[in-house]
């Protein structure tokens, strides 16, 4: 691959960075990263992916905008209500790099669908709004082998972790299943600062072009917790558990399995 | 007898490419020749002369020399990494 005079010009910041370079920059372009939700994690992620210049970028998300969503979900605009959130998003990539292949799945993650999805992909970002599909997301790319970074956020508060599965722990090294239905309240009931998922999606979009580079380190073995009400970022170390009931030394769990229904507050 | 292998020298031509897009066409060009070969980049005065040998050096090339020509410069960069 040789870069154009536009994409020279397009991406001129990035290769003037050692780390990155030219080469870098046709690596990233080389690359295919899929986003799983197009809410407030989601949104961040794939405008900075896309300016990026990272070259194929798949949506996966089965809901309409809402114009509850709006306060955070910046990929969406007020003209989009309605829409089919993975349409709006594929605009609004496409209006920003036209050099970014989009592809679009409009259904919910499921264990029937999602192995088949992710191994296409040599990175996932999990902006998934409830447990049920942050513990299905984690299943399949352990299974299918595919590097992910894990987020979630409420209120004032988000958490991030990379997973590289088999190598370092996954999301069920550190939380072994889903909360029971009604423990923990969702965004929609409990509320969300609306910048949080600003800071946490580009936070996820910044791992998923360090490991598309190999560049860095990553947020592996650990949780990063960022407090938006004290400013403050810390870390609570963790590792891969002998015991994880999915990549420990006896795994209870083999097969993907849905856990619940596909979204937060939906029925289906 | 082995004896090493001569660098190369490369050129390009930069004049009339404006900062910094100049200096990512010789960071490119560089990536392009290998290590320890010599690039000979022709340059502007003004902005361009000023600032590129400068910042191609804090990025860890070589800058052998600099020579005037008639209304612009020469400068000579070896790859180091």
């Amino acid at each position: 691959m040789t870069l154009s005079e536009q994409q020279i010009e397009r991406y001129s910041r990035h290769i003037l960075l050692q780390e990155i370079g030219g080469r870098g920059q046709e690596r990233l372009l080389a690359s295919k990263v899929l986003i799983i939700g197009m809410g407030g994690l989601g949104s961040p992620a794939a405008l900075y992916l896309a300016a990026a210049g990272v070259g194929t970028i798949g949506l996966v998300d089965g809901d309409a905008v809402d114009l509850a969503n709006l306060q955070r979900q910046i990929v969406h605009h007020t003209a989009d209500i309605g829409r089919r959130k993975v349409d709006s998003a594929r605009e609004k990539i496409q209006a920003i790099n036209p050099d970014v292949t989009v592809r679009t799945y409009d259904l919910w993650a499921r264990a029937s669908n999602i192995r088949e999805i992710v191994r296409q992909y040599d990175f996932v970002i999990d902006g998934a709004d409830n447990f049920a599909a942050k513990f299905l997301i984690n299943d399949a790319c352990c299974f299918e082998k595919v590097p992910f970074c894990h987020a979630g956020i409420l209120q004032f508060e988000g958490q991030l972790m990379t997973v590289i599965p088999w190598r370092t722990a996954c999301y069920r090294c550190v939380f072994r299943s889903p909360p029971p239905p009604g423990s923990a309240p969702s965004c929609g009931q409990a509320g969300v600062l609306g910048v949080l998922p600003g800071v946490i999606g580009s936070l996820q979009a910044t791992e998923a072009i360090k490991y598309l580079l190999g560049i860095g380190s990553l947020a592996t073995d650990c949780l990063l917790v960022y407090s938006a009400l004290t400013m403050e970022f810390r870390k609570v170390h963790t590792g891969r558990r002998a015991d994880c009931p999915l990549c420990g030394s006896n795994p209870t769990i083999t097969t993907l399995m849905d856990d619940g229904p596909a979204g937060c507050n939906r029925k289906d | 007898m082995l004896t090493p292998s001569e660098p190369r020298v490369h050129t390009l031509d930069l004049r009339g490419v404006p900062c910094p897009l100049n200096l990512v066409k010789a960071k490119l060009a560089i990536e392009s020749i290998g290590v320890g070969d010599v690039l000979e980049i022709e340059l502007d005065e003004g902005e361009p002369i000023q600032n590129l040998p400068a910042s191609l050096g804090r990025q860890g090339q070589e800058i052998i020399g600099t020579r005037k020509r008639e209304n612009h410069f020469c400068v000579t960069v070896r790859r180091k990494l």
